[in-house]
């Protein structure tokens, strides 16, 4: 049983070792809140819809704009998110009280022999524990929710009271980790490494994307969640008119619902809707984005250079650490005009440095076990 | 490496080859699942990346090809192949300059989409053919230079092998009949579509539970015939329902079970994948589609087989062979000869033997992880 809150892009880097355990003959069930039953339903896996209806997109926009009010627009350093304590596991233990009951119940019914939990679903390792049944956390690349482990147990500490469990033991459970090692936290927990297979949806691709290009190729994108914690946070517009202004081409990625928010753009702009990053990647030179989980590690996984423009902590975790490997660059809110954001990807087109550095990161990635493999190593894992 | 999985647009030839490419994308590598327009959803509904190629088929062709027995007999022979060239033709030039563009590496394509192999033949792709259980096409092998011979020619070679550079074979040996060239086996990894576990899922049974299922092919199988098919459903249900069980419709519409108030022990699923519920069921009533009888064998069922097309005879003869499983004569098409087949199948432990037995032999074969890498081998030329 794969156990995953309802956000979809924490689902995602779930996905490939699901299919693994497809694939090797293993009965497989995702079990999630209704927000992101369709998104499973499209990946072609089945479906367990378990607990309430939960809106994290209107929590984390009420957060992020009180926290905005307090510490300004650029985002609050990662380390500097220490001192809130507990306080910053608030989304997954509100995400685990409105998800536990429903996969207890389920998971009784269904009987899974492990249950592998993306690292902030909570229920997962309270349900094991209440079963008896081994779990494996999942991270989802560069490992934020990793920095605060140790305050989860007190976090989770009323919760775990009200169906009867002293302490999850299954908080402290290994985990798959698709990140490649150098650009991971460091934390004394168990990881297994695995290579990180991008997956950010299907899709039906155009022609034009096998058609060799004739000028360098700039993907711009905000992501999947932003626009779900608040509409005012999504940039695109604004850096893709920018970018625009090189000689390059652009893709602006974004969603149907926003292609008109957009506005005039220049002829050298082409915007898709729905087009996978794992095979849109592979045909740029450089992303612009505001550095979300699944475009970062598909950027990886296609070794291409990384402009990130953070705007909340884990972003700027990820856009921190690309930085050290050499990979990206990283611009603050208070640093966005027009000049700063061409002259840095312009910069970034012109030097060596980032491909080279792109690729050995990638080379890295690639040499680790794949989700087929761990797939076959779940069981020893699980213990 | 980049893989190119190949189909023509129907549900049931599509998605044997999801699974497969799902370990491919887990393994790392790029793929691309080509196929005409109209099937595209079932590819991305899948969480795969789809490339359009050719047109449409030809509904009433299709349709046309597909005749169920009791209409076949009475019609005159057609033209061998004549539905699989149509397909080729119409996707073998989109798909050769989708291959020269992307280069794949490997080409895996399902039996009867031709145009696979003819492009792999001409580029000198390395081209492996998937089966979806008990090969019944093969026996095509000795009328296709024949009917391919005008768009070899076209093509400019001189002739292909529609077996491919290897065949990948997810049948368990006891049920499979001979099959050509080199041969792979695998586990049968089901895939018939996703869907929502239901809450009845959720408890345990409390009576034996048997499934209907008549595919999703008979919806297409021409307005001409629907009336029959319904009545002949129907009476199954009816002659079924009246044993102490409970039994599950799963249909693709809920019209194919006729508009007469259904017995109380009747549970209609309509878009529910088989794969989901059948572990949790005891015996399998269906048609022999390879879909069907496939996922029964993996879920360890006990299985009664009503062939309803000319191709589905070999499938169900192989079922009866192991044991696991008995057929209704084709030509007999009372509702009273399913319910006696049925209760054999549920009165017999030697058929639920068989059945597990069955189970274990597809379950002992590599899986789809492990196979990757062979064809990855086999691809690289090695």
């Amino acid at each position: 049983m794969i156990a995953c809150w309802a956000w979809n892009t924490l689902y995602f880097p779930l996905v490939p070792l699901t299919w693994s355990l497809r694939a090797a003959g293993h009965e497989v069930v995702v079990a999630t809140q209704p927000g992101t039953a369709d998104a499973v339903r499209r990946s072609g896996l089945p479906v367990a819809v378990v607990g309430e209806e939960f809106d994290a997109g209107a929590l984390m926009g009420g957060f992020l704009r009180r926290l905005a009010e307090e510490e300004g627009a650029d985002p609050v350093e990662w380390r500097e998110m220490r001192r809130f304590g507990p306080r910053n596991c608030w989304l997954g233990v509100a995400a685990a009280r409105a998800m536990t009951g429903g996969l207890l119940e389920f998971a009784r019914a269904w009987r899974p022999d492990v249950i592998v939990y993306e690292a902030s679903t909570y229920a997962g390792p309270i349900v094991a524990d209440l079963l008896g049944v081994p779990a494996v956390r999942h991270t989802y690349g560069i490992d934020f929710a990793g920095l605060f482990r140790d305050f989860e147990a007190d976090a989770l500490a009323g919760l775990c009271a009200e169906f009867g469990l002293g302490e999850a033991k299954s908080l402290d459970a290994p985990s798959i980790d698709p990140c490649p090692p150098s650009v991971q936290i460091d934390s004394q927990a168990a990881r297994f490494p695995m290579r990180y297979v991008p997956y950010n949806g299907p899709g039906v691709l155009p022609g034009w994307l096998t058609e060799p290009r004739r000028r360098k190729r700039v993907c711009v994108s905000w992501g999947m969640s932003s626009g779900r914690f608040d509409p005012k946070l999504v940039m695109t517009g604004k850096v893709v008119r920018a970018i625009a202004g090189l000689d390059v081409d652009v893709v602006a990625a974004v969603s149907a619902a926003d292609r008109e928010k957009l506005g005039e753009l220049p002829p050298n702009v082409r915007v898709v809707s729905g087009l996978p990053f794992h095979a849109l990647f592979g045909q740029c030179d450089l992303v612009v984005s505001q550095g979300g989980l699944g475009t970062v590690m598909t950027a990886v996984a296609a070794g291409l250079p990384h402009l990130v423009l953070p705007q909340i902590s884990d972003t700027m975790l990820n856009a921190r650490m690309l930085k050290a490997a050499g990979s990206a660059d990283l611009l603050l809110p208070s640093e966005w005009t027009d000049d700063t954001l061409a002259g840095t990807a312009a910069q970034m087109l012109a030097d060596p440095a980032y491909p080279e550095a792109a690729a050995r990161l990638r080379d890295e990635m690639h040499a680790l076990p794949t989700p087929n493999e761990m797939a076959g190593s779940l069981a020893a894992i699980a213990g | 490496m980049r893989v190119l999985f190949v189909s023509w647009a129907w549900p049931s030839h599509v998605r044997p080859l999801v699974p497969l490419a799902w370990a491919f994308r887990a393994a790392g590598h790029d793929v691309r699942y080509a196929t005409q327009p109209s099937q595209l959803g079932t590819i991305t509904g899948a969480g795969l990346p789809a490339v359009a190629i050719g047109t449409a088929p030809d509904p009433e062709e299709a349709a046309r090809a597909i005749r169920p027995l009791s209409a076949a007999r009475s019609e005159p022979k057609r033209k061998r192949l004549g539905l699989s060239v149509a397909l080729a033709e119409d996707m073998a030039g989109d798909l050769e300059t989708f291959c020269r563009e992307w280069q794949p590496d490997l080409v895996l394509y399902e039996p009867t989409t031709y145009a696979a192999p003819l492009i792999a033949t001409k580029l000198g792709l390395p081209h492996v053919r998937v089966l979806w259980g008990v090969d019944f096409h093969s026996p095509a092998r000795a009328f296709e230079q024949m009917a391919f011979e005008e768009l070899c020619a076209k093509l400019g070679i001189d002739g292909f092998d529609s077996a491919g550079t290897l065949t990948l074979d997810p049948c368990p040996p006891s049920l499979q009949v001979g099959v050509p060239g080199r041969v792979l086996r695998t586990k049968y990894v089901p895939y018939n579509g996703t869907g929502t576990v239901p809450s009845w899922l959720w408890t345990e049974p409390e009576r034996r539970r048997v499934v209907l299922t008549w595919g999703v092919s008979t919806h297409w199988a021409g307005e001409d015939l629907w009336a029959d098919t319904v009545k002949r459903v129907r009476g199954i249900v009816d002659a079924v329902a009246g044993l102490d069980v409970e039994l599950i419709a799963a249909v693709p519409t809920a019209e194919l079970l006729g508009g007469k108030r259904l017995p109380d022990n009747v549970r209609v699923v309509q878009n529910l994948p088989l794969h989901v519920f059948l572990p949790s069921c005891d015996a399998l009533i269906s048609r022999g589609g390879a879909g069907s009888m496939m996922t029964g064998v993996v879920s360890g069922v006990r299985q009664v087989i009503v062939p309803e097309y000319v191709t589905d005879i070999v499938p169900a003869e192989r079922m009866k062979a192991t044991g696991a499983g008995t057929m209704v004569p084709d030509d007999d098409e009372d509702p009273a000869a399913v319910l006696a087949a049925l209760e054999y199948v549920l009165g017999d432990p030697a058929v639920a033997d068989a059945a597990e037995r069955l189970k274990a032999e597809a379950e002992a074969q590599p899986g789809l992880t492990e196979v990757v890498a062979e064809l990855v081998t086999v691809a690289s030329g090695r």
